[in-house]
């Protein structure tokens, strides 16, 4: 039962406009970078395709500031988050170049395939072989928290641009890990005030939660009822689901949601996953019989395409970013830019990887040498990274205590919108929870960090 | 006469055996159908899905221990008990790539304390023991041997999170061949639960898993809260673990229940719709039928006025039939009333004949002696006394011809009459009548109008109904004369405001001989009716009691082209006027 030992590396990376072969001593990196040059500005400008295995991005490698190294899936369910994510890395780099002062990067991307063991020793290649400054990416949590524990070994920083699980920044955070999406904390505290407010209007009782069975969706849970325990919500219990990672046939659940149906059902299924369930659940009597809330990704852009122009009715949705909020010039600057780069509009991976970027950025230009990995770190503890999900007058920044980054989270329901197509419909009646309000506090981060189990 | 068996009352039985037969028919059918229904759901191949349930959870559990094999077996595994840095790098990736299977959350290893040792986290990994292994333990779980496997657990799902299996082999050190420890797959529980999915049983079948410490999961992995009803026992996947399940052909087969109960309802419904919408129809119809057979025996009794109340439109068979009975009464009263006519006629022929034969003879003879007076006499006075007996005499030979014609009837020659000459004789000749009797008499009308029809006739026909309009009125009484133009046709209106007649007179009336008064001879409106007949018209009579009679006749109008055709004999007819008006004229 054992799998294949050999990893299968992509060395032949010449369909992506951007990139050059790994490897690279001497005087083939002298020829690369020589092409790069050449290429590059002619590279940019082109659009974006989908890439499968190793890639990199920005200038090579005897020419970078730092080199920064990012997993992320390219394969599978997933594989869009990783799309739109290669996609804003290389928005962010384009701005980058814009900036003088800014350090030059490079990004090497390579297909994490989801996998803790896979990317754990693509981790650890990428700096014994790439010599690699700071990882980043990451859209599992179950890989993140792998990957986090490899950079605390390793004393590399590991910026964290997708998953979500708050354990990565509160039970298991350490020096050298940061992230630049709100996480699975953020996103279920706001959700645990917008329940509230719901239930004073309509005066929910019974909650039960279904979420993929790993770290996130068990995270999310325990986020979402400690959230709810804080906001002094009464509710009862009817049942906890854990359909695997990556299930294709949800009909199990939905059927035993059925024969107990809650009043709410919050479910932390994303991507593919939630698609999916929606798909199977909205040829039964579920949505007639309960509400749907998915606080942390299921208001994302494919989501909302899949849900087509008569979405099933009672959905409550968030994600950690938005193709129509915040209305403002930086948000609509964003989303344009990657239409234009892309031929279609981001899912929230996108903002993530971009945040990545930009924010490592900063901190080496503050920190003057990426190899002061403590110097960066400081640089990086409370660094503010304007963001495309930024509402006016806030600027998101990274929490020097968890390392998380503090971000407002808006949540609405689907309505008519087809300003982005092939969406039909878009969130709106936004109700938005700003970013101080959400932050864990003080005693639940102690906690949290002391509290054993999971 | 009451029939035995009513038709509807046939048509009733008939329509309710054909519902009661096709109930019996649908549900001998149904019984068929659902027997075999459930013999499918719940019979022999239930017995066979449950028995594939229960294969594919034990197949499942023999490929982790045969995924387990792969690494217990291993050389080098045991370093992860003692030196777990000198793990070959391709051992350390061998592991972390089988704990990376989608049914596990990791793989563990213990030592020969079952203390854990080591964690390899999986891609479904989270919480203890793998961030940390505070208040993680085995002890306390079940645990049965397959072998050299152990199979520990379940570890029931919670609040924090879903359950768990261990399936664990023994780790032995390859110098001294003892077990050091043992190396563990730390499987999903929902894992093997979701193997019982049993997607094409429709729901009929509902398996459990039984685990060992007696709890009841269901295929979601959470356990059951109260044990459903009629759990079955079905086979055992692994020593102390069993499918039990619930067959819930019930469920699947209540909506045709429900159905067949419906049928029957329904089936009665219509049965009881159908004896009362029978019946309500029956009465009906035999209250319609009786008044149609009544109406027969009232004709066949002699009654030959006897009409049946019908409709304005038909709405239906019975209607049908009674506006054809009465068609029927129409023309055999109409058949009856021209043979009572026609021998009327005939006696009348006769008796004409006869009249005129005897009273012409001794007329011409006493014409031709006043003649002879009026030539010899001198006096003037005397003479015109004379030539109004000559003229009285030629008027009743006239009538006596005209007698004779009523028996014998002949149509005159039609021509163009102005109606205003026709109204001005007529009132001439009745003036005398009209003074006596102090009625007043008046004509209104166009005076171009003219009427294609027998000058003589046509003013013996109005002098005739004026004289029986003022004879109908009291003294101070009115008669009113009016012609108007009716389309092609010109109808002159006689009213008068006489005593009226009643329904039984008015229907008798133009009847020949029948009269109301006591110097009367029946004959006079007889003959004016058969006159307007023989020239083209009709004469239609509306009288109220106490209120007086209007008689309307219609005659054909004289077109242009027969106005011409007149024109001609115009001379003549002036001359035949004016030989009537000698008679009538009152301005003579």
């Amino acid at each position: 039962m054992s799998g294949p030992l050999t990893r299968h590396r992509h060395k032949d990376t010449t369909a992506f406009p951007g990139c050059t072969s790994q490897g690279r001593h001497g005087w083939t990196s002298a020829v690369i970078a020589l092409v790069w040059l050449l290429v590059s500005p002619v590279a940019m400008a082109l659009p974006a395709d989908t890439p499968v295995g190793r890639v990199e991005l920005g200038a090579p490698k005897d020419q970078a500031d730092a080199t920064i190294a990012c997993m992320y899936p390219m394969t599978g369910r997933s594989a869009s988050y990783g799309r739109d994510s290669i996609v804003a890395i290389r928005m962010a780099l384009q701005e980058l170049a814009r900036d003088p002062q800014s350090p030059d990067l490079r990004v090497i991307v390579d297909d994490s395939r989801s996998k803790a063991s896979f990317a754990v020793r693509m981790a650890e290649d990428f700096l014994q072989n790439d010599d690699a400054d700071i990882l980043c990416g990451i859209v599992s949590s179950g890989v993140g928290m792998a990957v986090s524990r490899l950079a605390r070994q390793k004393q590399v920083i590991l910026i964290g641009t997708d998953h979500a699980s708050s354990r990565a920044t509160l039970e298991e955070g350490h020096d050298y890990y940061f992230r630049v999406s709100s996480d699975t904390w953020i996103s279920h505290a706001a959700g645990a005030r917008y329940l509230k407010e719901l239930q004073k209007e309509t005066g929910w009782r019974k909650l039960a939660f279904l979420g993929p069975d790993y770290e996130y969706g068990r995270v999310a849970w325990r986020d979402l009822q400690q959230a709810l325990a804080l906001e002094g919500v009464r509710f009862e219990q009817t049942g906890t689901y854990w359909p695997r990672l990556y299930e294709p046939d949800y009909s199990l659940y939905i059927q035993s949601l059925l024969e107990n149906p809650p009043d709410i059902l919050v479910v932390g299924l994303w991507g593919g996953d939630f698609t999916a369930f929606i798909e199977q659940a909205r040829t039964t009597r579920l949505f007639e019989q309960m509400r749907v809330a998915n606080f942390d990704t299921g208001g994302d852009y494919e989501t909302l395409v899949a849900l087509g122009s008569e979405p099933p009715p009672g959905l409550i949705l968030s994600a950690r970013h938005h193709v129509n909020w915040p209305d403002t010039d930086r948000n609509r600057q964003f989303v344009q830019d990657f239409h234009e780069l892309s031929g279609r509009y981001p899912s929230y991976s996108a903002q993530g990887a971009w945040a990545g970027m930009m924010a490592i950025a900063r901190a080496i230009r503050l920190a003057g040498d990426v190899s002061d990995t403590r110097a960066v770190i400081t640089a990086l503890e409370g660094l503010e990274v304007p963001l495309p999900k930024d509402p006016d007058g806030f600027t998101s920044y990274i929490d020097p205590q968890t390392h998380q980054i503090a971000q407002a989270q808006a949540i609405g329901t689907p309505v008519s919108d087809d300003r982005f197509p092939p969406a039909r419909v878009l969130l709106g009646n936004w109700r938005v929870y700003d970013a101080e309000s959400l932050k864990p506090s003080p005693a639940l981060i102690q906690k949290r960090r002391g509290e054993t189990g999971g | 006469m009451k029939p035995k068996f009513s038709l509807v009352g046939r048509y009733s039985l008939l329509s309710l055996t054909l519902i009661v037969g096709s109930v019996a028919i649908l549900s001998s059918l149904y019984a068929a159908v659902a027997d075999s229904v459930t013999e499918r759901l719940a019979g022999e191949r239930l017995e066979a899905q449950v028995a594939g349930t229960a294969n594919r959870l034990t197949n499942f559990i023999e490929n982790r221990i045969y995924q387990l094999e792969t690494l217990s077996t291993h050389p080098s595994m045991p370093l992860y008990l003692a030196f777990s840095d000198a793990v070959p790098d391709g051992v350390r990736e061998l592991v972390r790539v089988e704990a990376d299977s989608p049914d596990l959350y990791g793989i563990l290893f213990f030592n020969n304390r079952d203390e854990l040792t080591e964690v390899v986290p999986g891609q479904a990994a989270s919480g203890p023991p793998y961030w940390d292994r505070d208040n993680w333990t085995i002890r306390g779980l079940p645990l049965i041997t397959l072998g050299n496997s152990e199979v520990i657990g379940p570890q029931r799902a919670d609040n924090s999170g879903p359950g768990w299996i261990l399936i664990r082999q023994p780790l032995r050190d390859p110098s001294r061949q003892e077990v050091a420890g043992a190396i563990g797959l730390h499987v999903r529980l929902a894992s093997l639960t979701e193997l019982m999915r049993t997607e094409n049983l429709a729901g009929v079948l509902r398996p459990y898993l039984r685990t060992p410490a007696g709890d009841l999961l269901e295929p979601t992995g959470n356990p059951v809260q109260s044990p459903p009803e009629n759990l079955q026992p079905g086979p055992e996947v692994l020593p102390g673990w069993r499918i039990d399940y619930q067959v819930a052909a019930g469920e699947i087969l209540s909506p045709l229940r429900s159905a067949q109960w419906g049928l029957y309802a329904l089936a009665g419904v219509m049965a009881l719709g159908t004896v009362a919408l029978f019946w309500a129809l029956a009465r009906s119809l035999r209250r319609r039928v009786t008044r149609l057979v009544d109406g027969a025996e009232t004709l066949a009794s002699g009654d030959l006025h006897f009409r049946l109340q019908t409709p304005k439109n038909d709405k239906d068979e019975i209607d049908v039939l009674a506006h054809s009975f009465n068609a029927m009464a129409d023309r055999l009263q109409d058949m009856i009333g021209r043979t009572v006519q026609a021998e009327k006629m005939a006696v009348l022929g006769e008796f004409a004949t006869g009249v005129a034969h005897e009273v012409r003879n001794p007329l011409a003879t006493i014409k031709l002696t006043v003649q002879a007076l009026e030539k010899g006499e001198p006096d003037d006075q005397r003479r015109d006394l004379l030539v109004a007996v000559e003229e009285e005499i030629d008027r009743l030979n006239r009538v006596v011809g005209d007698l004779l014609d009523y028996g014998r009837p002949v149509a005159g020659e039609p021509q163009a009459v102005g109606i205003r000459r026709v109204f001005r004789h007529a009132t001439v000749l009745t003036s005398g009548l009209a003074d006596q009797r102090q009625v007043t008499v008046s004509a209104t009308g166009d005076s171009r109008l003219a009427v294609y029809a027998s000058p003589d006739q046509v003013i013996q026909c109005l002098v005739n109904l004026l004289a029986n309009a003022i004879e109908a009125c009291e003294p101070g009484g009115t008669v009113h004369l009016r012609a108007f133009r009716n389309g092609n046709r010109i109808s002159v209106d006689i009213t008068d405001t006489g005593c009226g007649m009643d329904a039984e007179t008015l229907q008798r009336v133009t009847e020949p001989f029948f009269t109301t008064r006591q110097q009367g001879t029946g004959l006079g409106l007889s003959i004016t009716r058969q006159l307007i007949e023989l020239n083209g018209g009709d004469l239609q009579i509306h009288s109220v009691p106490g209120e007086g009679t209007t008689v309307s006749v219609t005659l054909p109008t004289a077109n242009s082209d027969k106005l011409e055709l007149a024109s001609p004999s115009h001379t003549k007819e002036q001359s035949t006027a004016k030989h009537h008006d000698a008679l009538t004229d009152p301005d003579r």
